[in-house]
């Protein structure tokens, strides 16, 4: 069944289209230090150098500090992009293996994970994580992935619950009882790969979630610090030369807003491809 | 219903709770005390030091300090906020009605604005109205509050100069300007900051509202209005629009707390003097009290807000089946 919707997917343009747009970024974060024309935190000359417009020599200009943009800005990919997949993998992990332990073992379970779920989706993710900063200090890339992905697994957890619960009552579900298959092995074997495609839609959502979460602590200067380049902290870096240096605040913003457009466009085909595998 | 009221109060208390003692284990991490800037100096008699922590209670242990804050927070007060030299509740009773102001103005322009785009998303569905509304529509939902609100502040306010660039009102002898000007001052204020975070709530409005109108659209009912000779106009005002309003409510529930969260960077961004502005303010400044009781209050907003929405769209449309 799933593998039906997969294969929907791969034969639909904008999905291609979205895919190849993360693909592009992916690739481009991981090749940085092969591909950037200079040192991202090199200050080459601070005087001379200092807010040069998009030239050949540089072609995304620089920034107050004499830094090469285009370098910053691809290097700043694997920062964010790392960030945001870490972030992601981690809340689709928590959120599929709490929601299945709510919907496979209910009871306390359910009541727990379900409870859990009411309240924290009430509550803004930026100011908790803003508050937690503020109190601890700066934290390090790899504590940004525990904060976003340990606070955006509630919508991937309410999804899997529901998808199981229906699940759990279908007759390969019973039959795989009948044969003495234990929870464990019917969730293993049978639910998760049935209910992937959902996970992978929630898992999307979470992308597009967490970058714009990563940017904007990093661009009030408490998410990745300097001499890190993120692509919220080269928008910190442009906010003070608004008047005379727009390539400091254009690019980082093509740059999140493509690549979160990409993963609404993904989540919203897969979504269709999926109500399309339902339809009679 | 009253079974639904009863349970939202039930779970924005449980929120508020968790939430405000989370906020009290934060201040204990937090480094010095309220005094530790003012008395921890060399120079200060240990007495002196010792009197001011008795008189507010951090000579007490922890358990202690929680009840006595826990009261303290059930009567209003949040403590005192040492970068402005104010109690916490002054500050934010000041901020507080700036935010709520920004972000009303944003929710009711933004859901109005998101409900006509969707149905007119629905009355040409599949045309070219359709694509470029959804294209705008994804363009507003890709890109973050605050990065909008950077780009309008780059062009709108600093190069063309067509809005102020922060603050509520205009400075100097504004204050003697006749009534309607200021209030006309205070609006021109306004309009970027709401602004940009209305068009944020309309992209998602106006995307919730065209598949919730799509699916009502191929119900029986509605081509019994057809058939009935209704134009498409009415037939999608008067029959579709009300079944399919109920749903897109309750999602805006679901968006409010990032809404929140986004409204916080706006002020930073537009110089907005609202609790989002305060707390930037108070972070530069390590004023914890202030810090911890902005990110409270802000979150009890959120869920206060929430609840709500979702009071209202049982009212709106008490017969659908929603995700919550």
């Amino acid at each position: 069944m799933a593998a039906r919707t997969w294969n929907r997917l791969l034969h639909d343009r904008p999905a291609r289209v979205a895919a190849a747009v993360l693909a592009g970024a992916a690739l481009a974060a991981l090749l940085a230090p092969l591909i950037s024309p200079f040192d991202p935190a090199l200050q080459p000359d601070p005087v001379a150098l200092r807010l040069v417009a998009p030239s050949w020599q540089h072609p995304l200009g620089t920034d107050p500090y004499s830094r090469d943009v285009l370098s910053r800005m691809l290097h700043g990919a694997r920062i964010s992009l790392g960030v945001a997949a870490g972030a992601m993998l981690l809340s689709a992990t928590l959120g599929t293996a709490l929601g299945a332990l709510a919907a496979v073992v209910g009871g306390w379970a359910d009541a727990v994970v379900s409870g859990l779920v009411d309240i924290l989706i009430a509550v803004p993710r930026l100011l908790i994580i803003v508050a937690l900063v503020a109190t601890f200090g700066a934290l390090s890339p790899w504590w940004l992935v525990v904060l976003l992905g340990g606070s955006g697994w509630l919508t991937t957890a309410r999804i899997v619950r529901a998808e199981l619960r229906d699940h759990l009552h279908r007759e390969y579900v019973l039959a795989a009882r009948a044969l003495g298959a234990t929870d464990w092995r019917i969730t293993w074997q049978h639910l998760l790969p049935a209910v992937a495609p959902q996970v992978a839609v929630a898992a999307a959502l979470a992308l597009a979630a967490v970058i714009p979460l990563e940017a904007a602590l990093s661009f009030v200067g408490l998410g990745v610090q300097p001499p890190l380049a993120s692509w919220g902290n080269i928008l910190l870096d442009g906010a003070d030369y608004l008047t005379s240096a727009w390539w400091l605040v254009v690019f980082p913003v093509a740059a999140i807003t493509c690549t979160v457009g990409a993963a609404l466009i993904l989540a919203d085909r897969l979504r269709a491809a999926i109500g399309g595998e339902r339809a009679p | 219903m009253t079974r639904l009221i009863l349970n939202r109060i039930l779970q924005a208390a449980a929120v508020i709770a968790v939430v405000a003692t989370s906020v009290f284990v934060l201040l204990q991490f937090a480094p010095g005390d309220p005094f530790a800037a003012s008395l921890d100096g060399t120079d200060v008699p240990p007495g002196v030091r010792a009197e001011w922590r008795a008189r507010y209670g951090f000579d007490l242990p922890p358990a202690q300090r929680f009840t006595r804050w826990a009261g303290a927070l059930a009567h209003g007060q949040l403590g005192y906020a040492p970068s402005q030299h104010r109690v916490v509740s002054a500050v934010l009773a000041e901020a507080m009605p700036r935010t709520l102001l920004l972000i009303g103005v944003a929710l009711a322009i933004g859901f109005a604005l998101g409900v006509l785009l969707g149905l007119l998303q629905a009355r040409h569905h599949g045309r070219w109205q359709d694509r470029v509304i959804g294209a705008l529509t994804l363009g507003g939902v890709a890109m973050p509050e605050f990065l909008l609100g950077l780009l309008a502040m780059t062009w709108l306010g600093a190069r063309w100069r067509l809005f102020p660039v922060a603050g509520l009102a205009s400075e100097g002898d504004a204050a003697a300007w006749p009534m309607w000007e200021r209030l006309l001052d205070h609006l021109w204020h306004l309009a970027l900051p709401a602004g940009v975070l209305a068009i944020s709530v309309a992209a998602r409005v106006a995307r919730h509202q065209r598949a919730a109108l799509l699916g009502v659209l191929q119900e029986d009912f509605i081509r019994t209005a057809r058939s009935k000779g209704l134009g498409e106009w009415t037939t999608l005002w008067r029959h579709a629009l009300p079944n399919a309003i109920g749903p897109v409510l309750a999602l805006l529930g679901l968006a409010l707390p990032s809404l929140v969260g986004g409204a916080v960077l706006i002020e930073k961004i537009f110089g907005w003097p609202g609790m989002g502005l305060t707390l930037f303010d108070a972070l530069l400044a390590r004023d914890y009290p202030l810090i911890l009781a902005a990110t409270l209050l802000a979150t009890i907003i959120a869920v206060v807000a929430r609840a709500l929405t979702d009071v209202v769209a049982e009212l709106v449309a008490p017969r659908r089946e929603r995700p919550v």
